[in-house]
């Protein structure tokens, strides 16, 4: 350590050695002690730091860590997934309305309407029987080891009965 | 004992709410502080502090702990600040600092509030990074490998730059000094 490469710390870093660079602060620390006018060059320095050490920074402000914090990732996706809370009904609700209201309205059944339908003079049940569908097992009938369930009259007419254990409805 | 940085920020990448906290604690103050002399205006360095740590949020799941945090969050916040006097430039001149007066036998009279005032004063009237290296390396705290890290610069140039910005506040501010003395 050189008394020139002293100045030259002591005009760069200031007086505190913990500003110093590490690896020259013992050598310049030594040097310091044994040279009156290192220590006039040091004394200097010091009043410098002083006067900027009278800087003061406002601390930030609480609304300032607030809203820093509002804005981390999961905060983001916290208020997003709020926000689809809210709005995602609403949504549904405005889209279903709009749906019902362009749907057209059913025309008025008018007398002619009716008169066009025509008269229907067969019974739905001959209808039925004619075509030999909507056959239904009986519960039981067609398991053998289990037996055949005795329903009763009452239950179905015994004429829709089949032999092969189904019935017409 | 206290959580490093780098493992606070695995935590923020898997967006933990207390690591982020943690970290604005221990970090907020400072790159505020930061901004707020490099800049010399407090809302612009909120603005910018804000800026950072979206930076931080944004990047998390990418940061690779090959410089340290602190550094790290300086170099952004120091775009930021070059980026916003750079835009000053382009403005027009009464949105510049005031010119300050350097009238010793005023100086002397100043409270060590207003010299305060003054040396904030006299900082931002620094050419850019003179001003920049003196605030990392007094202010912020950081060894003169970090600051020149953050300011892209070698060594031997902070060292210049630290000097030349020093002798400038010395001259500047003489009688401040010797009184705070």
């Amino acid at each position: 350590m050189t008394p020139t490469r002293l100045h030259a710390i002591l005009d760069a870093y200031g007086a505190d050695p913990a500003r110093w660079p590490a690896v020259e602060r013992d050598a310049a620390l030594a040097l310091l002690a044994r040279s009156p006018e290192a220590r006039r060059h040091h004394d200097a320095a010091a009043r410098l730091d002083a006067a900027l050490d009278a800087s003061a920074i406002d601390v930030p402000s609480p609304a300032l860590a607030a809203r820093v914090l509002r804005a981390t990732p999961r905060a983001r996706v916290r208020r997003v997934e709020r926000w689809v809370a809210v709005v995602a009904p609403l949504a549904a609700a405005a889209a279903l309305f709009l749906w019902i209201g362009r749907s057209p309205a059913p025309a008025p059944l008018t007398a002619d309407a009716i008169a066009a339908l025509g008269t229907f003079s067969t019974p739905t049940d001959t209808l039925l029987f004619s075509t030999g569908s909507d056959l239904v097992d009986l519960p039981g009938c067609s398991e053998g080891d289990l037996g055949c369930i005795d329903l009763g009259s009452g239950w179905t007419d015994e004429s829709t009965r089949r032999d092969d254990g189904r019935m017409r409805v | 004992m206290e959580e490093a940085d780098e493992t606070l920020m695995r935590r923020v990448a898997r967006g933990d709410q207390e690591a982020c906290r943690a970290l604005v604690e221990r970090h907020l103050g400072r790159i505020v502080a930061f901004a707020a002399r490099t800049l010399g205006n407090a809302t612009d360095a909120e603005d910018v502090a804000q800026e950072v740590f979206l930076r931080l949020w944004t990047n998390a799941r990418r940061w690779e702990p090959r410089a340290r945090l602190g550094t790290w969050l300086h170099r952004i916040a120091l775009n930021l600040c070059l980026d916003r006097i750079a835009r000053r430039r382009e403005a027009p001149l009464d949105a510049a600092p005031e010119p300050v007066d350097p009238t010793p036998s005023v100086v002397t009279l100043l409270e060590r509030a207003a010299l305060g005032q003054r040396v904030n004063a006299e900082l931002a009237a620094l050419p850019p990074q003179q001003r920049i290296a003196i605030v990392l390396c007094h202010y912020q705290g950081l060894r003169n490998i970090e600051a020149a890290e953050v300011m892209d610069v070698s060594i031997e140039a902070l060292e210049s730059l630290l000097a030349r910005g020093r002798r400038t506040l010395r001259a500047r501010l003489r009688a401040e000094a010797e009184g705070a003395a």
